[in-house]
């Protein structure tokens, strides 16, 4: 008798649940295609937005993420009546409350197209602001803060309250706005073939009036330092100092510097290249790499004693200065000992 | 092992289930009366949690997911709470009396408690691997007895405090709540 | 009639679930940062409160008694699912800022409590105002929450400007903090309302059976 109640009531429940479950399955179905249908559009409008004149948008594959807190998620190569427009790329990364996707367009001459908020979980009336369209962070020329991107190069700085205006009261969602935007740029232009970094060696050695390669590499004893590229500046003729790129890991990404040294062991000049740390992109900004010039190699470097940190990014400061001392140092080291 | 840490460090203070996500708010409301009870509740809620979060990822990641039946989420997340609820009460019950007596009367109450079933929500949200999971459903479950135990030891005072007639019983809990969430909104940033 | 139209009153005022039962706390101050969200979940859980209470009432005689959570969590589990699936489908935007708190409807205490303690036991009818009362009590406090905060933290109503531009927003509003300051002075608002209403009278006792202990709570409130 208890066994036949336990099964009664074992079926009774499996029928609802049944029913639920096939009811749901019909909702599921029919609701499934409008959203699919919905979210297809919703990307349309936006890369229309962003490419206003393109006609054909075709996924590529050739843009790569260059952190891997920075997920690439979609692009497409725009194309227009005579030929590509340029790329636009959906990227994903973490900002204050979650995470946060974007559209940023980036054309063939190396101009950012636009920047469209997809999703943004931050604070609302602070870091949501990101994609209010009613926000301004210029209220005299009604530009939001995504719009402000528009029109820039992606050899700018981007740099938050430098040459980019952050949100009131949300530095956080700004700078990995602007991040996001900044590592979109580089890949995208790598993509397109534009070169980001003009100047090369010469920029750091500036008492040179020619610039070659190395034949020798110089490698850095720091552990892991990589040195990629070596090269000699001469002044009519003499040696007068090295520069070289060289990449370490800073705090969840890596770090490009390039740094040149003169023959008595002065830094010379710094640049820091690339930064893909989530939160790091601020040490691109020149100032942080001028600290840098004048000091000796050999002495030591730190970020609080004889360096200041960029605020809000400590370790990308002091991941890049222990980077730019130990390549300084093996540049200094090459130098003297007759190793190029 | 780092991420690991922020998670819990998110979860625990900068994103505190109750004081800044209002999650669990009916029992934060209902059971502080009573510092004892607050703390039964609350490691009641810890321990459920964690199970479900450790049970309801597996369901997701390798049964749902590799038959598209995304969709029945809601349904199969609460029917295995509530089940998983019932073993728990079943099991203390036979094998480990003395710990039924001490959270055994709470166990009803958890089935219909938003903060296990947003967690469980929440890691298929954030894309949390298993141990992420589990981490996280630790650090929201203490973040809520910790809230608990908070207001339950407001409240001690407030009993012999003179409170505007207007404000009495349940508005002065939400005023102190307020201010409880002020101090947390300092957690802000904390982490990334 | 005059009979369904006290049972729809009911849950405006007098048993508000959210000021006087005090359920369903959760989404009523996580979602109300916005007028619109606000709108958008008290609709939600109305869906959901309403298709439940009357689906129970429906088939209340064909719910064995022993089981009847398992079989009322499904019924709202699956009215739930269907209402988040129609959200995403036909309010992306709603359903995108409310995250969580669409699914966690399923948990919502009011939907659970008002299944339990009032469509099991009534007529399709009854249960219909039941849901639609509750429903609306529970949206009106929402909207009200929402009004004060979306005005006060960032000079808006639905979206529109409606401040002065002299006015700075006051962001606390919308934090976490300004929700329970708002909804505690909202709460000791409706306790005074409620006492002018029921002057006189003696309000019935409410049951509250799933945030708190029956006989520590009541003893509590005596």
């Amino acid at each position: 008798m208890k066994t036949w109640q336990m099964i009664k009531l074992g079926l009774i429940l499996a029928i609802y649940t049944t029913v639920g479950c096939v009811g749901l399955a019909f909702v599921y179905n029919s609701t499934s295609k409008t959203i699919a249908a919905r979210q297809a559009a919703d990307l349309q409008s936006a890369l229309r937005d962003v490419f206003p004149s393109a006609t054909r948008f075709t996924p590529t594959d050739k843009v790569v993420s260059s952190s891997s807190a920075v997920v690439f998620q979609s692009a497409y190569m725009a194309e227009g009546s005579s030929g590509p427009l340029g790329i636009a790329v959906q990227v994903q990364g973490s900002s204050y409350g979650g995470a946060t996707v974007l559209l940023v367009g980036v054309s063939t001459d190396g101009t950012i197209t636009g920047v469209k908020v997809i999703e943004n979980k931050d604070t609302p009336g602070l870091g949501a602001n990101a994609a209010n369209p009613s926000y301004y962070v210029d209220r005299a020329t009604k530009t939001t803060f995504p719009g402000q991107f528009t029109g820039k190069k992606v050899t700018d700085p981007f740099i938050v309250k430098e040459d980019v205006i952050p949100i009131t009261s949300a530095t956080i969602t700004s700078r990995a706005i602007t991040n996001l935007v900044r590592i979109v740029g580089k890949a995208a232009s790598d993509a397109l073939g534009i070169g980001t970094t003009a100047q090369g060696p010469k920029a750091v050695l500036p008492e040179a009036d020619a610039v070659r390669a190395s034949a020798k590499a110089v490698s850095s004893s720091a552990p892991g330092v990589t040195i990629l590229e070596t090269s000699i500046g001469t002044k009519a003729g003499a040696i007068i100092g090295a520069a070289a790129t060289a990449k370490a890991k800073g705090y969840d990404g890596e770090i490009t510097v390039l740094v040149g040294v003169s023959t008595d062991g002065t830094i010379t000049g710094v640049q820091v290249l690339e930064c893909t740390d989530s939160l790091g992109g601020s040490i691109l900004a020149p100032t942080f790499a001028q600290q840098f010039t004048g000091k000796k190699a050999g002495m030591s470097l730190e970020v609080g004693t004889n360096v200041d940190a960029v605020s809000g990014a400590t370790f990308s400061s002091k991941g890049a200065t222990a980077l730019v001392k130990a390549t300084a140092d093996a540049l200094f080291k090459a130098l003297s000992g007759g190793g190029l | 092992m780092s991420d690991l840490i922020k998670i819990f460090i998110a979860a625990f203070l900068v994103n505190n289930v109750i004081l800044m996500r209002f999650i669990g708010l009916c029992s934060y409301i209902g059971m502080t009366s009573d510092i004892g009870q607050s703390v039964g509740m609350g490691l009641a809620v810890t321990f459920v949690t964690v199970m479900a979060s450790a049970v309801t990822w597996p369901i997701y990641y390798w049964i749902l997911k590799p038959n598209g039946l995304e969709f029945l989420e809601i349904l199969v997340f609460i029917v295995v709470i509530a089940a998983l609820v019932q073993l728990v009460e079943f099991y203390l019950k036979k094998s480990v009396p003395t710990l039924y007596h001490a959270m055994g009367i709470y166990l009803p109450l958890i089935t219909t408690n938003c903060a296990i079933l947003a967690v469980t929500f929440d890691q298929i949200t954030y894309n949390y691997n298993f141990v992420q999971s589990v981490v996280f459903a630790l650090a929201v479950s203490l973040g809520y007895l910790l809230a608990m135990l908070l207001l339950a030891g407001v409240r001690r005072r407030l009993r012999n405090s003179p409170i505007p007639s207007f404000m009495m019983d349940t508005p002065i809990l939400f005023l102190t709540t307020s201010v409880i969430a002020v101090a947390f909104m300092g957690f802000a940033g904390l982490v990334k | 009639m005059k009979r369904l139209f006290t049972i729809f009153l009911n849950g405006l005022i007098v048993e508000n679930p959210l000021f006087i039962i005090m359920i369903g706390l959760c989404s009523a101050l996580a979602v109300t940062t916005t007028v619109a969200n606000g709108i958008g979940m008290g609709v939600a859980l109305t869906f959901v409160l309403v298709m439940s209470e009357v689906i129970i009432a429906l088939f209340r005689k064909l719910i064995p008694n022993s089981i009847r959570m398992p079989i009322f969590l499904v019924v709202i589990a699956s009215f739930t699912t269907i209402m988040d699936l129609e959200m995403k489908a036909y309010f992306p935007a709603l359903s995108k800022s409310m995250g969580v708190f669409i699914p966690l409807v399923v948990v919502n205490c009011i939907v659970m409590g008002r299944v339990e303690a009032y469509a099991s036991k009534q007529p399709v009818l009854n249960a219909l105002f039941d849901g639609l009362g509750m429903g609306i009590g529970y949206t009106w406090v929402l909207i009200a929450l929402s009004v004060v905060r979306e005005l006060l933290g960032n000079g808006t109503l639905l979206g529109i400007q409606v401040m002065p531009s002299s006015f700075s927003p006051m962001i606390f509003f919308i934090l976490p903090p300004g929700g329970f300051l708002v909804f505690s002075f909202w709460m000791a608002l409706s306790n005074q309302l409620r006492k002018k209403i029921l002057a006189g009278r003696k309000p019935e006792p409410t049951e509250d059976s799933c945030c708190t202990l029956p006989d520590i709570g009541s003893a509590e409130k005596a």
